[in-house]
């Protein structure tokens, strides 16, 4: 026992060693003790030392002060330590940079995307507690988020989401969500409200979609919304999903700019009717 | 009025055709153009290499091409003459900086 806990810190050690090497021969001309003291705490939390040590090294070629670029740090240590991805945050800082923002705001605008998978991956631990799963969900609920859907609207179709799936086996209801949040920010990112891709959701879900019809709903939107204005295709299809109809048979032929969708035949897209109507997201 | 509906017109025509984008997709590789009249330099920048800059190739009077590696979702804009630039593009998301990317999405 004795000899194994030795080995393992002596693993420790030099692993730490190395890191200290590796920073130090990168940053020591440029960066204080301080700073190469949380590029090695980001490095030992599971930071790739490339990613790290480039960053830092970028921040300050571009006129960072040393106080900012411990922030940066100090955001993505906490990321990482929340069990949150850090590669949307570095990403962030070197975006700002290509686009010339101030530091300030460089350093806000990550803080941000920290504070937005933070949300993300606390509403995906509602559906499910496998690492993997809540990768995957929170990571749609945030990019869903960052093409303009509100934590509210998120709210919204999460309850709906709990309320549609809760006979479910687990496998079905992750499923689910996972192919629900991608549909909504699908229609986000065609520049869909947040009101109304909550609406075509929230629709789906009260009439049983399952997660291959609500993949298959994405698909139509992606399509249809080649020809026609993806507002007019979400207000499409929220009206045919209430009336049982399929979205896919939806046609937009005569309503490309203005109006809303033409007749649809078949219910194969709905499994069954409810009746009422959906909720009205709010903005935040 | 009716001197003044045409040039109008017109006018909205030109104004259209004064920023265009659009891609075409061919052997994994996205080419993606971008119309800009009167553009010196146009810079691409994209969430694959951490928004390293790339000098766009200039196909002819007004407009720049980039190739791009199309197996991966990415986020794009350009720098034109050291001005971020957003064309026209059909995915988009928020910045954080107050202004928005251009997303490409394989299949989309």
């Amino acid at each position: 026992m004795k000899k194994i806990c030795f080995a393992g810190f002596a693993v420790l050690f030099c692993a730490s060693v190395a890191f200290g090497d590796e920073v130090d021969k990168a940053l020591s001309n440029i960066a204080t003790e301080q700073l190469r003291a949380s590029t090695r705490q980001m490095i030992r939390l599971g930071v790739k030392s490339d990613d790290a040590i480039g960053m830092t090294r970028v921040m300050l070629e571009n006129r960072f002060r040393q106080e900012n670029a411990l922030r940066a740090h100090e955001t993505i240590i906490r990321a990482k330590e929340e069990g949150l991805p850090v590669e949307p945050i570095m990403n962030k800082a070197h975006e700002g940079i290509a686009k010339r923002v101030k530091e300030e705001n460089i350093i806000q605008a990550m803080e941000t995307v920290r504070s937005r998978y933070a949300f993300a991956y606390e509403k995906a631990r509602e559906v499910t507690q496998d690492q993997a799963q809540i990768r995957r969900i929170g990571n749609h609920i945030a990019e869903g988020v960052t093409a303009g859907m509100t934590d509210s609207d998120i709210h919204r179709i999460m309850h709906q989401l709990k309320f549609r799936s809760r006979q479910m086996m687990s496998a079905q209801r992750i499923g689910l969500a996972t192919e629900t949040f991608r549909a909504v920010r699908e229609m986000a990112r065609f520049g869909v409200s947040s009101e109304l891709a909550t609406e075509v959701a929230y629709e789906a879900l009260r009439h049983q979609y399952s997660s291959d019809q609500m993949a298959r709903m994405r698909q139509a939107f992606i399509s249809h919304s080649r020809n026609t204005s993806p507002h007019i295709v979400a207000e499409g299809y929220s009206g045919a999903i209430q009336r049982g109809q399929n979205v896919k048979t939806l046609d937009f032929s005569s309503r490309r700019g203005v109006g809303k969708a033409g007749g649809a035949a078949g219910a194969a897209g709905s499994a069954g009717r409810t009746g009422g109507g959906g909720p009205r997201g709010g903005k935040r | 009025m009716k001197r003044i509906v045409p040039g109008v017109v017109i006018l909205l025509a030109l104004v259209a055709g004064c920023a265009g984008h659009y891609q075409k997709v061919k052997d994994g590789v996205v080419y993606l153009y971008v119309t800009k009249p009167g553009a010196q330099d146009i810079y691409f920048a994209s969430s694959i290499d951490g928004y390293e800059l790339h000098k766009a190739k200039k196909i002819d009077e007004n407009t720049w091409e980039v190739a791009v590696p199309a197996y991966a979702e990415f986020r794009y804009f350009y720098i034109a003459d050291g001005v971020v630039y957003l064309p026209p593009c059909r995915l988009r998301e928020r910045d954080d900086f107050g202004s928005e990317n251009c997303i490409f999405i394989p299949g989309v």
